[in-house]
């Protein structure tokens, strides 16, 4: 990675896709977390389109960043790994009509990333990043038990472990919005 | 594309709060979310009563919450000051409008040490 070129990013919005839901942080000027959340898009996949659209067109008008940071990830399902295809295509497609880069990155990368903090599991990136923001620490979820699904909100985490690996930032102190 | 810093960062201190819209909106004075929702997606500026009402709720100064006004008030008074500066300068008056000018000239530096000593800070 460009280190040059990421350190000149003001504003990045980084999104985990997933079949049915994006999750978002948005971070300004390196290490201010300013939104978060998540869009919900339990449609048809023919109606995929037009939904999706208007979701990411109120995110990117909004912050106006200057970077789009997204996840790949194997996605073993065919119906899921279509519809996420089409999420990235759309996204692609409304990044590039505002002029706004898409970074992908691997989860490989995440992941080496936080191995440098010992972090190994999502929990415990999850962990490491909630630590680093207070305003996500209440988000935490429990840690999952082995026959249970993964809790919803840790999209948000997994966004913003997106987010920091693309900055190559560990705020040790965040800062705040009131700076 | 010059990037610049958003309207303001009212959403991004009503999440960390924990704050609904309404009760923000609620907080202020206003009888719904509507105008909160409005401010926060930029599509109105709040009135100064509000303003004030954003700054008190979140103990963040004006400035802070609003930095793309301020920046633009900002540059366009100081502008306006350096013309201000220049057009007395070069005024050949005498007597008591000559002490004024000098009066505002003086104010003009002190004004600019203070900038100055706040920068180092």
């Amino acid at each position: 990675m460009n280190i040059e070129r990421t350190r000149s990013e003001r504003r990045i919005v980084a999104l985990e896709i997933r079949p049915r839901v994006i999750g978002f942080v948005v971070f300004d000027e390196r290490t201010r977390l300013v939104d978060w959340g998540s869009r919900k898009y339990r449609v048809r996949t023919q109606t995929l389109s037009k939904v999706l659209t208007k979701k990411l067109n109120v995110l990117l008008d909004l912050y106006v960043p200057s970077a789009v940071v997204v996840r790949t990830r194997e996605v073993r399902s065919r119906t899921a790994r279509r519809r996420i295809d089409i999420v990235t295509g759309i996204l692609r497609a409304e990044a590039k009509r505002r002029a706004i880069k898409v970074q992908i990155l691997s989860t490989k990368a995440i992941r080496r990333r936080f191995a440098f903090h010992h972090c190994t599991t999502k929990q415990e990136i999850a962990g490491l990043i909630a630590g680093w923001f207070r305003e996500l620490s209440l988000k935490l979820p429990p840690k999952r038990k082995h026959w249970r699904t993964e809790d919803s909100r840790m999209i948000l985490f997994d966004a913003a472990a997106t987010a920091l690996t693309f900055l190559e930032v560990s705020p040790t102190k965040t800062k705040s919005t009131a700076d | 594309m010059k990037e610049r810093e958003l309207e303001n960062y009212l959403r991004s201190h009503r999440r960390k709060s924990g704050l609904s819209q309404r009760q923000l909106g609620h907080l202020l004075g206003y009888d719904n979310e509507v105008q909160v929702s409005r401010h926060e997606r930029f599509e109105a500026v709040p009135p100064l009563d509000s303003a004030l009402g954003y700054h008190i709720v979140f103990r963040v100064p004006i400035s802070a919450l609003f930095p793309r006004i301020y920046e633009d008030v900002r540059e366009a008074v100081e502008m306006r000051l350096g013309q201000l500066k220049i057009s007395l300068q070069s005024s050949a008056v005498r007597g008591r409008e000559a002490e004024t000018i000098a009066q505002i000239l003086v104010w003009m530096m002190d004004r600019r040490d203070r900038d100055m000593e706040t920068d180092e800070y």
